[in-house]
């Protein structure tokens, strides 16, 4: 912004802190009090009094000048209506209540799984054989018993 | 929090459409598409482009009701995307070379802008002529300035509601305001409005 141009914005700042009042004065901004002490200086001022004239007198063109909106006719409603259908969301919302509880289902089931494996690991029994270690007795050990003496002999027949 | 029955309303119809009632965000449709026009088409300035703004807004707030927070006023809300993508449409339409506003060589932007707003011929000349200034003043502030001083006068907003709308302080609404109405009121004196 060049010199010229902030020399001419700075004439369109406040003055004061009471002049940058006013706008707020007719708007119904103000708290009581306030409101009360810029009305006496508006009515005491000429320079304030003809700016809060302005203001309204602005403020009421503006209104009449943008009043006027062409007219939308409902099957052009309808065909916006339409469109936002078809470009919004593919699936519909999913109900929030799914939502509140499925997380923490899931949340309490995992929890509940890894303590079920931690327990196992700390409190199971070391001596217990692990799933992968070899059986004890081999299959080829029991496909032969050996008699005792006077019995016949038998084969274990693991087949079937 | 919101207190109007007109808020309750709406906060009422945003939650049945998180819920998976897609027939509430009808409801809101219906009740708000002719203000969020008419704020688009102050902006715009066409009623085309201004539906295919509002028809935006609507896609926009229904793909994402779900980031609206129920401590606020959903209008509120629904505006701020209004005027924001009334914002951006302005600015694409500035960058689209094919896409030109009509030149003043055959007179005031304003005039054409008018011509295409009032559209029965019976319109009171004056009137027009008044228009026609106020809305090349008003035409003459920056975007910022524009919307609140719009959002004020027009719409008939509170600061707090623009405040909100806009995305900034109540100091900035105010300093703002203060900035359009003496800039407006400086270009109507001159044209002897004021």
């Amino acid at each position: 912004m060049n010199a010229d141009a902030k020399n001419q914005d700075s004439d369109f700042a406040p003055q004061s802190n009471d002049e940058s009042l006013i706008g707020p004065f007719i708007d119904g901004e103000l708290p009581m009090g306030e409101a009360r002490r810029v009305e006496t200086l508006i009515e005491e001022n000429e320079e304030y009094r003809t700016l809060a004239e302005n203001f309204k007198k602005l403020d009421d063109l503006a209104r009449t000048s943008f009043s006027e909106v062409p007219k939308v006719s409902s099957t052009q409603w309808g065909q916006v209506w339409e469109n936002i259908q078809k470009e919004g969301p593919q699936k519909q919302p999913q109900p929030k209540r799914f939502n509140e509880w499925i997380v923490p289902f899931i949340s309490i089931a995992a929890l509940v799984l890894l303590g079920l494996y931690l327990g196992s690991l700390f409190f199971g029994d070391p001596e217990a054989p692990k799933s992968e270690d070899p059986p004890m007795v081999q299959k080829d050990d029991l496909e032969e018993v050996i008699p005792e003496e006077g019995e016949e002999s038998t084969t274990v027949d693991f087949s079937g | 929090m919101a207190k109007d029955p007109s808020d309750q309303e709406d906060l009422q119809k945003v939650r049945e459409f998180l819920n998976g009632d897609t027939s509430s965000f009808e409801f809101l449709f219906d009740k708000y598409r002719e203000r969020i026009h008419s704020v688009a088409f102050r902006f715009v300035k066409d009623k085309e482009d201004a539906l295919e703004v509002t028809q935006e807004v609507f896609i926009r707030a229904y793909q994402g009701l779900e980031k609206f927070k129920t401590d606020s006023k959903f209008f509120t809300w629904l505006y701020r995307i209004a005027v924001n993508r009334s914002i951006d449409f302005i600015r694409s339409r500035k960058a689209r070379p094919t896409v030109e506003m009509p030149h003043t060589e055959d007179g005031p932007l304003s005039a054409h802008i008018a011509d295409q707003r009032i559209e029965e011929p019976s319109v009171n000349t004056e009137r027009k002529e008044i228009s026609e200034h106020v809305l090349e003043a008003v035409n003459m502030l920056s975007e910022k300035h524009r919307a609140v001083f719009l959002l004020h006068a027009v719409e008939q907003l509170s600061y707090k509601e623009i405040a909100d709308i806009v995305g900034c302080s109540l100091g900035t609404v105010m300093s703002r305001l203060f900035y359009s109405r003496k800039k407006l009121q400086q270009h109507l004196e001159q044209t002897g409005l004021l």
